[in-house]
């Protein structure tokens, strides 16, 4: 009987860690930047709440993998101001995505990452999206804080 | 001894019996993961890419982007009062296709390549020659990437995709300028003839 209780409690402890996994306190719900500081662009990079991949936070990189964002958190968004010119993020575990934007000053642009399938752990997939289909998916995304 | 006997005599015969089936599913998981792991690339208008580039235009240029993606057959002159203004100007949108995510997770299917996602990338380009605030010559070309993705192939990332799509788009746009090189060698001259009909896609 003990023994049961044992396997019980240590499997009810293996999914409490797997849901834990990837989470963090995220900051307050999506409200649109005030100000773009002069001479950049503003880049959203969001994650909508999906059933397949929660445990998974890719680490988000620009300059072409040399300079480290954030991990995008599932449900949560990342604002960065980009200098104008081509821009790149790339996100990556068992395989890596990136996009590329033209930033022009003073626009908005939104990119998504979404978890998919794969071999071992889930792929990330980064997506630029249009303003209005990405204001509506962004709407329930929280801030992702910035790391010191 | 029975069984012996039968295992020795039906040996033979199941191993021609698993081989033939090995072999079916083989060729089938082969089919599968050629099929699912192409990229099916489309550019318009249909233009050879030229071996050697030669400057057939002098202009203003009137593009800010990558240098590495505008048409090679132009050369800058900055002046402040140019005759002729060269506007250069793209275009990327993207686009992606998977089913319900989770319901990858039950098909048996993705161990044999089948696919998991396709991407479409569409790249289009424009290139306006400008003479005293009159477009005389429109050039244009677009091109198209569908990618289908598997277990075992990601294929190039979009940044990747959007960078071959802008070179393939410049080289189009100067394979389509060389072909008019002769109308294109009396821009600069006071009495070069207009033309009204647009180069590349109407």
């Amino acid at each position: 009987m003990n023994s049961a209780i044992r396997k019980i409690f240590l499997v009810a402890l293996f999914i409490l860690t797997l849901s834990l996994t990837g989470c963090a306190t995220l900051g307050p719900v999506y409200q649109k930047v005030d100000k773009i500081p002069e001479n950049s662009g503003l880049v959203y990079i969001y994650r909508p709440g999906a059933f397949l991949g929660g445990g998974v936070s890719p680490n988000l990189y620009t300059d072409k993998g040399k300079t480290y964002l954030t991990k995008i958190y599932q449900g949560g968004y990342f604002p960065y101001f980009a200098k104008p010119g081509e821009v790149d993020f790339s996100a990556a575990t068992e395989s890596e995505s990136s996009v590329t934007l033209d930033i022009a000053p003073g626009k908005i642009y939104y990119v998504k990452l979404t978890i998919g399938i794969g071999f071992f752990v889930g792929r990330p997939h980064l997506m630029v999206v249009a303003p209005e289909i990405a204001e509506k998916e962004i709407a329930d995304c929280k801030l992702i804080p910035k790391e010191n | 001894m029975k069984i012996v006997f039968l295992t020795q005599l039906r040996l033979p015969i199941m191993i021609n019996i698993i081989l033939d089936i090995s072999k079916k599913v083989l060729f089938l998981t082969l089919a599968v993961f050629i099929v699912s792991c192409a990229i099916e690339a489309n550019i318009v208008p249909k233009f050879e890419k030229l071996e050697s580039i030669t400057i057939l235009v002098n202009g203003k240029i009137d593009y800010s982007g990558n240098k590495e993606y505008f048409p090679r057959t132009i050369s800058d002159t900055p002046s402040k009062d140019p005759l002729l203004i060269i506007k250069y100007q793209y275009q990327v949108s993207y686009g992606k296709v998977t089913g319900p995510e989770g319901l990858n997770l039950f098909n048996p299917l993705l161990i044999v390549g089948f696919p998991i996602g396709q991407d479409t990338l569409v790249v289009a380009g424009k290139l306006d020659i400008i003479r005293q605030n009159e477009v005389i010559k429109t050039y244009s070309a677009a091109c198209t990437y569908e990618k289908t993705r598997n277990l075992f192939y990601q294929g190039p990332t979009f940044s990747e995709l959007r960078r071959t799509g802008l070179l393939n788009i410049r080289d189009n746009i100067e394979a389509q300028m060389y072909k008019d090189r002769e109308f294109l060698s009396k821009v600069n001259k006071n009495d070069f003839p207009k033309e009204k009909t647009m180069g590349g896609i109407k």
